[in-house]
């Protein structure tokens, strides 16, 4: 009871909605909020925002980063000088690509994946470990 | 009264009692340092007891914890003055402990036997900070919220983290489980063990003090003299709390928490420190050095006792150590502050998370809804007007502060329906704040400037034709009820405005489905321009014959407006085009 185990249904692929890739402009990152039901101890919730993932067309692809910070968890917004990423909480620095480029990030913005459905695009949301240098999923 | 005191001195023996405690002897002549002590044992129970008080108005959950406080804070009556008390007895408790610690490791008081009793002050402080951090979890606002998520954040990181984590709070992640832990923390485990120490620090303090007199058979009492120092230093923590009370009217609270927001997350200033020292530590020293660096400092002072030489009253040792880490503490946080206050972007984010937070102040006192203080917000038709423009149309458009001005891609929205606006399109639609970048860039001809080919044909408007199709245009967006910009001429000039169109726009545009094109051009129609259901038809679908026509889909006219439809959901177009049409205008929703 004092120490239950992660119990979030994991394994397997999570495809989730998120927008339509004509909404997005070529190589202009765009944070979109990933909407699923959320089960956490006792509550269950539907169609409620788990978080949010930056998304950056690529032609007919897209690439998805997780806008967690791998440092600790706070939520990366784009960086005020135009290109790239930056952490409100303890300044990590990543290029449009999510690559890791100043501050204390231990990796790069986590890859998701992301297909494109029917004109929609689609985000298999996962979370990780933060302030550790590796990938390592929770749940 | 003396009877009833004698029937209770019967049954509870209180006399003695109290007789134990004002005659107990004393080590070695009345101290402030002594006094100190009992002042934290004193703000413990100014804390049991306006918790208890905080308690009858609080309910632990996700969707109620702030509500709750909000409630208590700005509500109850006198609410705020519990709450304000509860917040900074807790802080000054923090503050005294560690002052305690301090005195006793310079005047030697862990020396043997006295171990047990200093490492319980050492104890206390390092509750103290617990008991500081859970509380500043369970009002569930952003402050709280955020800086926990960090500090878990860091604890996860270290080894074995994991496991500590999950006892702690009960789950991976600050959620709902989360919240419920730190409530039973700070509200029973964590009081109790403070308790305990003080209880062990008190007895380890008389059993020296019983041990001393003895030996020396002469020795001065507790009362009067350090029952004095005691009552005044209780007596103006109480005073200092009181008073922050008053000044801060309480305590303070932010917006409730927002998992999925970018709240630029610090530390409450009594970690401010770690926060910066977290800076100087690199690499693989980061994380683990920032959360040991409190419990290093805590083994140290421990240790104390045993370093330098035994018998001086005063130990050098612990001078030394007491002024090495108040030093690093006190420049960390002076730093820590300094980095905060020269940094522009962060300012400018606290800024507005305290929009946000005195904004929810204000609704939250209409009430708050069962499903919580974000549903709250998010239903605000200020705020999620101003969070649907921002997502969906300030990428391209700009609306007061919202967009870029310098990435336009679309015309300029602030007087947006007005007759100034008109005019100015009228005039040189082409301009940067209007088609000027945009895919209709050059679609428009002025309607008084004479084009660059075929210049004598051309037969400029008059000024007050001008005027006149301004005013008309305006009239259209209006909705009834909504008030009209006194400098407006449109009351007498609509229908000169409105044969001006008829005769003279609709070579491209349509007025009320008319036009010359046959419905196959690009430009939109102008019956209803600006009103509220030309603007929702405009965010459903601009490629209807209500706005701008099939000619808006074409895809060789890449960057015309998207339609919303396919996204937003009914109530949010709704929302969206009331908002904008009245930020345009000038006004606010609320």
């Amino acid at each position: 009871m004092l120490a239950p185990g992660a119990e979030r249904g994991g394994g397997g692929a999570r495809w989730i909605r998120t927008v339509r890739l004509d909404a997005l402009d070529e190589g202009v990152p765009r944070r979109v909020a990933v909407v699923a039901d959320r089960r956490a101890a006792w509550v269950t919730e539907k169609a409620v925002e788990l978080g949010s993932v930056w998304l950056v067309r690529r032609g007919e692809t897209v690439r998805a980063l997780s806008a967690e910070c791998p440092h600790l968890g706070c939520t990366i917004a784009s960086a005020t000088d135009g290109a790239g990423f930056a952490c409100p909480c303890h300044d990590s620095y990543f290029t449009a690509d999510g690559h890791r480029q100043d501050g204390p990030s231990p990796r790069d913005m986590d890859t998701l994946a992301a297909r494109v459905t029917d004109g929609w695009i689609e985000v298999d949301f996962r979370s990780f470990r933060t302030g550790v240098p590796n990938q390592v999923e929770i749940g | 009264m003396s009877r009833l005191g004698d029937w209770l001195d019967d049954r509870l023996g209180l006399r003695r009692a109290m007789n134990d405690v004002l005659d107990h002897p004393l080590a070695g002549g009345p101290s402030w340092a002594s006094a100190l002590g009992t002042t934290v044992g004193f703000l413990l129970l100014v804390l049991v007891a306006t918790g208890a008080a905080l308690m009858t108005t609080y309910a632990p959950s996700e969707t109620t914890a702030w509500a709750s406080v909000h409630y208590t804070q700005f509500l109850a009556p006198h609410g705020w003055l519990v709450r304000g008390v509860h917040h900074f007895a807790g802080e000054s408790m923090l503050v005294l402990a560690a002052a305690h610690a301090a005195m006793l490791a310079i005047t030697g008081g862990g020396r043997r036997p006295r171990e047990l009793g200093f490492w319980a002050a050492l104890g206390i402080v390092g509750l103290a900070a617990l008991l500081c951090i859970t509380g500043a979890a369970l009002p569930w606002d952003q402050q709280g919220f955020w800086a926990r998520k960090v500090e878990l954040g860091i604890l996860a990181a270290l080894p074995g983290g994991n496991t500590i984590l999950r006892l702690a709070i009960g789950d991976g992640a600050l959620g709902p489980a989360a919240l419920t832990r730190f409530f039973a923390l700070h509200a029973v485990l964590l009081p109790l063990l403070t308790w305990s120490l003080v209880r062990v620090r008190r007895r380890s303090d008389r059993a020296y003090a019983r041990a001393l007199a003895e030996r020396h058979s002469v020795s001065e009492a507790y009362f009067p003299r350090q029952v004095s120092r005691d009552v005044a230093l209780a007596a103006s923590a109480l005073i200092v709390a009181l008073w922050l009370a008053y000044r801060m009217h309480g305590a303070a609270l932010d917006a409730p928490a927002d998992p999925r927001s970018d709240y630029p997350a610090r530390p409450e200033w009594y970690l401010l420190w770690l926060y910066e020292l977290r800076h100087h530590l690199h690499g693989n020293l980061e994380l683990p050095g920032t959360a040991l660096a409190p419990v290093a400092l805590l083994v140290l002072f421990a240790l104390v006792p045993w370093l330098g030489k035994r018998g001086a009253a005063t130990s050098w040792v612990g001078i030394v150590v007491v002024i090495a880490s108040a030093s690093l503490v006190g420049s960390m946080s002076y730093l820590g502050w300094k980095r905060d206050a020269g940094d522009a972007k962060y300012q400018a984010a606290r800024r507005k998370a305290q929009i946000r937070s005195s904004i929810a102040t204000e609704l939250a006192r209409d009430g708050v809804p069962p499903d919580g203080p974000l549903a709250m917000l998010a239903r605000d038709p200020e705020l999620r007007g101003e969070a649907l423009f921002t997502k969906y149309c300030a990428t391209c458009h700009v609306l007061g502060a919202l967009g870029d001005p310098k990435k336009t891609k679309a015309p300029t929205l602030d007087g947006w329906g007005s007759e100034s606006w008109n005019l100015a399109m009228l005039h040189e639609p082409d301009a940067q704040e209007r088609f000027g970048n945009t895919p209709y860039e050059g679609e428009m001809p002025s309607a008084d400037v004479p084009p660059k080919e075929d210049a004598e044909s051309f037969k400029p408007l008059t000024k007050d034709e001008m005027d006149a199709v301004a005013a008309f245009l305006s009239s259209q967006a209006d909705e009834p009820g909504e008030p009209i910009d006194p400098k407006a001429v449109r009351n007498v000039k609509t229908d000169v405005g409105q044969k001006l169109v008829v005769e003279r726009c609709t070579t491209c545009h349509l007025y009320e489905g008319k036009g010359d094109d046959g419905g196959k051009g690009l430009a939109p129609e102008l019956h209803g321009y600006g009103s509220f259901a030309w603007t929702r038809a405009q965010l459903a679908d601009p490629a209807t014959p209500t706005t701008y026509r099939e000619g808006a889909r074409d895809p060789q006219r890449k960057g015309h407006m998207p339609a919303l439809a396919e996204e937003l959901p009914s109530a949010d177009l709704d929302l969206l085009a009331r908002w904008t049409r009245a930020h345009a205008r000038g006004v606010a929703l609320r």
